[in-house]
């Protein structure tokens, strides 16, 4: 049982946003009205940062499309740092690996 | 050879838990295939939940039951189903995704409709 948590920070315009635990149908509110209240800060950039997710469903992945669907409406970049393997492997399978942005870890962690 | 049954209320906390059952089969089944029905439970499960029309006092039955070649998971509601996606485009649209997902990873799948809806899949071990 390890719930589901989001968490962010935004520092230049640049969004980090952290989420953690499982997120599925349960964390889906959650994590919808967390995202659109960062967006309504003015950023110019929203980083998902999936690392710490240890397992994401449809309903989830359906989020994070939504997500993007309004930064590029908005003309906002989403980009996202991707989860463990059983995390990725739903973008994969969902052939959306290649659609949404994937990018490195954040800086400031590959320098400890 | 190894079964999981579980009975569920209606309600999105019953998705997590009808996941986490499927750790019972830990040492049974490899982790790729524990993984995957994870995700595949999760996804059916939350198809009833959320469109089954169920109230929170009708329960949800999970059933997982492993033999020598196969798993089979199958989740009955008492609801009335739904229709199939007929067309690709109409599978990526939102709640045709869980099922998108199935598909993509089951072996075979189906829907039974009688007394309530049951959805079954089987991937090899």
């Amino acid at each position: 049982m390890s719930g589901f948590s989001i968490t962010s920070e935004i520092r230049g315009g640049v969004a980090m946003v952290v989420m953690a635990g499982e997120f599925d149908l349960v964390a889906a509110p959650d994590a919808d009205r967390h995202l659109t209240e960062v967006e309504c800060q003015g950023v110019s950039e929203v980083v998902l940062d999936l690392r710490a997710l240890e397992f994401l469903d449809s309903t989830g992945l359906r989020v994070i499309l939504a997500a993007d669907s309004r930064a590029r409406r908005e003309g906002r970049r989403l980009a996202l740092v991707p989860g463990p393997e059983p995390v990725h492997r739903v973008f994969r399978i969902a052939l959306l690996d290649r659609r949404l942005e994937f990018v490195g870890p954040p800086e400031e962690d590959t320098h400890g | 050879m190894a079964d999981v049954a579980l009975r569920l209320r209606a309600d999105p906390t019953s998705i997590p838990e009808a996941r986490h059952a499927v750790d019972r089969l830990r040492g049974v089944l490899e982790d790729a295939v524990l993984q995957d029905l994870r995700l595949m439970v999760s996804e059916v499960v939350t198809n009833s939940v959320r469109h089954a029309g169920l109230g929170e006092r009708d329960p949800i039955e999970l059933r997982i039951s492993v033999d020598k070649e196969r798993v089979r998971v199958e989740v009955r509601d008492a609801g009335p189903g739904f229709e199939l996606p007929g067309e690709p485009t109409t599978m990526f649209r939102d709640s045709g995704w869980g099922l998108y997902l199935v598909d993509r990873l089951a072996d075979r799948w189906g829907v039974t409709s009688g007394r309530g809806t049951t959805v079954w899949f089987e991937i090899s071990r």
